[in-house]
């Protein structure tokens, strides 16, 4: 199994070599962008039969939401650096990172829904306020919201490492496995909550974190669609295609999820015959939360 | 580990750091000129992807009738609806540059509206104040959106003056894509001025002259 992870790790690097030192990542962007112009236009045309009543556009409409996810998750952004960046900084299942990723991405369709239901039909707003909010001030508060997690991840790297150090209380049992049973192995009993239900209180709580960070600024595609389908009076069609488009934008942040923990994981166990995993550990912690922190926290003024 | 960390930096940052367009516009530019033949204006087309020209239109109420036409009175309705409220350096989303730098242009001028193809088309005016391209010299035209919300794609370039000749340079997007990377890989300063990443991904138009 370990093998296995290795070698998808190296496949990784591989790719990323790939994507910047070779300038694929130039071929990667345009590639997107036409065909996010092509699936732009596709779905106009499908909106175009939806209106006209055509029976058959429906599934087209579907099927080219889709594909709009894809092309704009696989462009920029889009929870990519968290998703990514929290799979190499922490120890967490693949199968939860990919489930975290999935969440987010249907959780930020439902925040278009709401959004655009909300702002259009409750609150009446026009489509320029609508979608200006999303690409200002929702845009900032979520990057604000993943630089803090970059930040949470810093501080329990630090703490950790200084725990490793012999600083901290006076025995350590807690710095090579994650997975103690909560009873000490130089006393023989329980300091209070085991480490795994402590993990889990906090994975839970990272859990909402990652997802809300995510979530909170909606889709501009997703908008553009569930704009026009409430005028086009085809609402269900549209609110189907906006959590279509996250299945879309999730095939590829899941794939970020597997990536980055694989990466995680072979870079460990490469570490693990050299006996320096008690300090690397808490430093590629930081390490990813620095990253974070500092893309998202860039990102935030940007668009402010 | 330290190689395998930059990877994944350069993995996770550089797709962040990209802006991504929701507009897309195709742009034909074509140059005016006086009775001496030098450029007193450039002409703007704007033709909007179909998805945008729907929202606009349903914005305001109009095709109603999803025939994807527009009446008169809706053209006359909409025209200049591109050339109000634009965001602080937007400028036009036209930028031009001669021998001696930028070259103002005036305040854009409604020419027409329309819809081809079931995409809305817009026509504008800029003047500019009596220029001559001299032998050897160029006049560079950049239509881009600095925000990077519209991506711009300069198809044609016409009315050439006499003796005078066009290359259309496309965005050289694998330089624009490093330039963005760095620009997200970077904490200084820099970053914020140049957060405006949609000169990068600029189509040119270079005008040049054989001289009269």
């Amino acid at each position: 199994m370990r093998g296995v992870v290795t070698r998808l790790g190296l496949l990784v690097v591989a790719l990323a070599i790939w994507l910047w030192g070779f300038g694929g990542a130039g071929d990667v962007q345009a590639w997107a962008l036409e065909g996010q112009r092509e699936v732009q236009q596709a779905m106009a045309g499908y909106l175009q039969k939806l209106r006209a009543g055509e029976a058959g556009a429906l599934l087209g409409l579907w099927g080219i939401c889709f594909a709009y996810g894809f092309f704009h998750a696989a462009g920029p952004g889009h929870g990519k650096i968290l998703i990514g960046g929290y799979g190499v900084g922490r120890a967490v299942p693949v199968k939860r990172l990919v489930g975290l990723a999935l969440a987010s991405s249907l959780a930020q369709a439902a925040a278009a829904v709401l959004l655009v239901y909300g702002g259009l039909y409750a609150l009446g707003l026009g489509r320029e306020a609508v979608t200006g909010l999303a690409d200002r001030t929702l845009a900032a508060v979520s990057y604000g919201a993943i630089a803090l997690v970059g930040l949470w991840l810093v501080l329990r790297g630090a703490m950790k490492l200084w725990r490793a150090r012999g600083h901290g209380h006076g025995h350590h049992h807690d710095q090579s496995h994650d997975h103690g049973d909560g009873v000490c192995s130089d006393c023989g009993h329980r300091h209070g909550p085991s480490a795994e239900e402590a993990a889990s209180v906090h994975s839970w709580r990272e859990a909402v974190a990652l997802v809300g960070a995510v979530a909170i600024r909606p889709c501009t595609g997703a908008l553009f669609l569930l704009i026009l389908t409430w005028r086009f009076g085809i609402d269900l069609a549209g609110i189907a295609g906006a959590f279509i488009m996250g299945l879309g934008t999730a095939s590829v942040t899941m794939v970020v999820a597997v990536a980055a923990v694989s990466l995680r994981t072979g870079v460990l166990a490469r570490l693990a015959t050299g006996g320096t995993g008690a300090t690397a550990l808490p430093v590629i912690e930081i390490a990813a939360g620095v990253l974070i922190a500092v893309v998202s926290l860039q990102l935030v003024a940007a668009v402010l | 580990m330290w190689r395998c960390l930059t990877f994944l930096c350069g993995l996770i940052v550089a797709p962040a750091a990209q802006a991504h367009p929701h507009v897309f516009v195709d742009v034909t530019l074509t140059l005016e000129t006086d009775a001496e033949g030098r450029v007193d204006g450039v002409e703007v087309t704007w033709v909007y992807d179909p998805l945008f020209t729907m929202l606009v239109l349903s914005d305001r109420g109009l095709d109603s009738d999803a025939d994807l036409s527009l009446t008169d009175d809706e053209k006359a309705a909409l025209l200049g609806f591109d050339l109000q409220d634009w965001p602080e350096g937007f400028d036009g989303a036209l930028f031009a540059y001669d021998e001696d730098g930028a070259v103002t242009l005036g305040p854009a001028e409604a020419l027409s509206v329309g819809m081809r193809d079931g995409a809305l088309v817009t026509r504008h005016r800029r003047p500019v104040a009596a220029l001559e391209i001299g032998a050897g010299e160029v006049l560079r035209l950049e239509p881009y959106d600095p925000y990077y919300y519209a991506a711009l794609t300069l198809v044609e370039m016409g009315g050439l003056p006499e003796g005078c000749t066009a290359r259309i340079v496309p965005p050289d997007t694998d330089a624009a894509d490093a330039r963005v990377a760095e620009m997200g890989n970077s904490d200084d300063e820099m970053f914020f001025e140049e957060a405006k990443v949609g000169v990068h991904y600029a189509f040119t138009a270079e005008v040049t002259c054989v001289g009269s």
